[in-house]
């Protein structure tokens, strides 16, 4: 009976050996992923809002990030990561209001996957999770209360404006062409109106694309506020449940319709994949083809520029 | 029975070092890890949100996540008015294009930071010449969606003429 027991511990150990092998191979694998998938998306940004005329500066950015996809070991370096956080706090601290906020998001992701690569090897994946939670929640924390409290937001005035000039939801207009022609119509009121000196003429009425302006831009103000603290409130209490994850990349499709923020969107994917559980395969797999897909399609607006808006 | 001899000490133990400093170390350094970069992100956002609403800056800028929040900065316009020839001219923040005159260059950080000490600082380095002849003024789109009425609404006025009613 004793030998008996001893055999079925030996293998029940030898399970346990076996799931956490796999466990901290899922771990290592999925740390892997993020990092890689991370220098695709910060290199994105670098060729897409960099200010680096000089060729060789632009080269040196692309042979970190290059590297960092290509070598695990670098990849894996705290100090990499460090680096690129100093790239990025280099901008900020020589233009602090005039950097996009994507530019800041970045800089706290860099500076976050530094800080938690320093740990030691059985930490990291915590800290990652935790970090990137925690980031998450503060972003959407912040920008609801950043809405809540100005009242051009909350009374519909600038979103009301933004519709009318078609600059919500243009991936739509454009199969409504009669509405598409009024946003036209209005944009060029606008530019009309704003090369006049104010002494001259101090308004300009605009047409509304679709009926009833003002219960649309209504509409948009709720909408945003509810997704924004939706998502905060679930990362909050549901960091690893699919809900939360399928929320983040539901709010990143929405940004995409209404505003095409592509940058920003492929930034949100980046945090979800370093906020999601490493065992969560599709999820993991979903925010990496989603943040790849999105930082191409933002690498050929660049290159190949369609139509002004 | 021998009694117990009252010159006996009972020997007790030193309670233990505590070594409370590494310890407390540790966990310090756990929670800076942990915690460390979000409470970074927290305290520049609310510094940002300070400024938004003390001194001016744009919700959209400052990494404080106010995007939508109010008009964009490219949606101010600065105007440099010559008080004597009557002639106005306007200068506006667009993106990817190059202003016309690098003259309103420097002006390029008031549509994005409406401060008035700045601006009047800014004002007063001006050729006494160019001071006394000249208005600069900061208007802001302001839409009503219920009558679809697009106006201005005065942010900031440095000049000559002092303009009546200054709203920020």
């Amino acid at each position: 009976m004793i030998a008996t027991l001893a055999k079925k511990a030996a293998l029940g150990t030898e399970r346990l050996t076996l799931l956490a092998h796999s466990d901290t191979k899922a771990q290592t694998d999925s740390l892997l992923l993020s990092l890689r998938v991370s220098a695709i998306v910060f290199l994105t940004y670098f060729f897409t809002t960099s200010r680096l005329n000089e060729n060789f500066q632009m080269l040196g950015i692309i042979a970190l990030f290059a590297s960092i996809v290509f070598f695990e070991t670098i990849a894996k370096r705290w100090w990499t990561w460090a680096t690129v956080a100093t790239c990025l706090l280099v901008g900020i601290a020589m233009r602090p209001i005039d950097v996009p906020n994507h530019h800041y998001v970045l800089f706290y992701a860099s500076l976050a996957l530094a800080v938690c690569l320093g740990a030691e090897p059985a930490r990291r994946a915590e800290l990652i999770q935790i970090n990137f939670r925690w980031i998450i929640v503060a972003i959407m924390g912040i920008a609801t209360i950043q809405r809540l409290v100005q009242p051009t937001f909350m009374s519909g005035d600038y979103l009301g404006l933004e519709t009318a000039l078609g600059g919500f939801a243009n991936p739509i207009l454009k199969f409504f062409p009669e509405q598409l022609a009024i946003a036209n119509a209005n944009k060029e009121l606008v530019e009309g109106f704003r090369n006049t000196p104010p002494a001259v003429q101090s308004t300009v009425a605009l047409t509304s694309p679709f009926p009833g302006l003002p219960f649309i831009a209504h509409g948009f103000m709720v909408v945003i506020l509810a997704i924004e603290a939706w998502v905060c409130l679930l990362m909050w209490k549901f960091p690893k449940h699919w809900i939360t994850h399928f929320s983040i990349m539901a709010f990143g499709a929405s940004l995409a319709i209404l505003r095409q923020e592509l940058t920003f969107i492929s930034i949100l994917c980046l945090l979800g994949l370093l906020a999601c559980d490493p065992r969560s395969k599709r999820i993991r797999f979903a925010y990496a083809a989603i943040a790849l897909v999105i930082g191409a399609a933002v690498v050929k607006t660049i290159v190949m520029p369609g139509p002004m808006r | 029975m021998n009694p117990i001899k009252p010159t006996q000490k009972m020997k007790t133990e030193e309670p233990p070092d505590r070594e409370a400093t590494p310890k407390a170390k540790s966990k310090f350094l756990t929670r800076l890890q942990r915690y460390g970069v979000p409470l970074l992100l927290v305290v520049v956002a609310s510094h940002q949100f300070y400024r938004v609403h003390a001194d001016g800056l744009s919700s959209w800028r400052g990494g404080g996540f106010g995007m939508y929040g109010g008009y964009h900065p490219t949606q101010n316009d600065l105007w440099w008015t010559n008080t004597e020839t009557g002639e106005s001219v306007r200068y506006t923040k667009k993106k990817g294009v190059a202003t016309e005159d690098d003259r309103y260059r420097s002006l390029r950080p008031f549509l994005t930071y409406v401060n008035g000490p700045s601006l009047s600082r800014y004002f007063s380095n001006l050729p006494r010449e160019v001071q006394e002849t000249t208005r600069v003024e900061i208007w802001q789109l302001d839409f009503d969606p219920t009558t679809g009425i697009l106006g201005r609404r005065l942010l900031l006025s440095e000049g000559t003429e002092e303009t009546k009613g200054v709203e920020q």
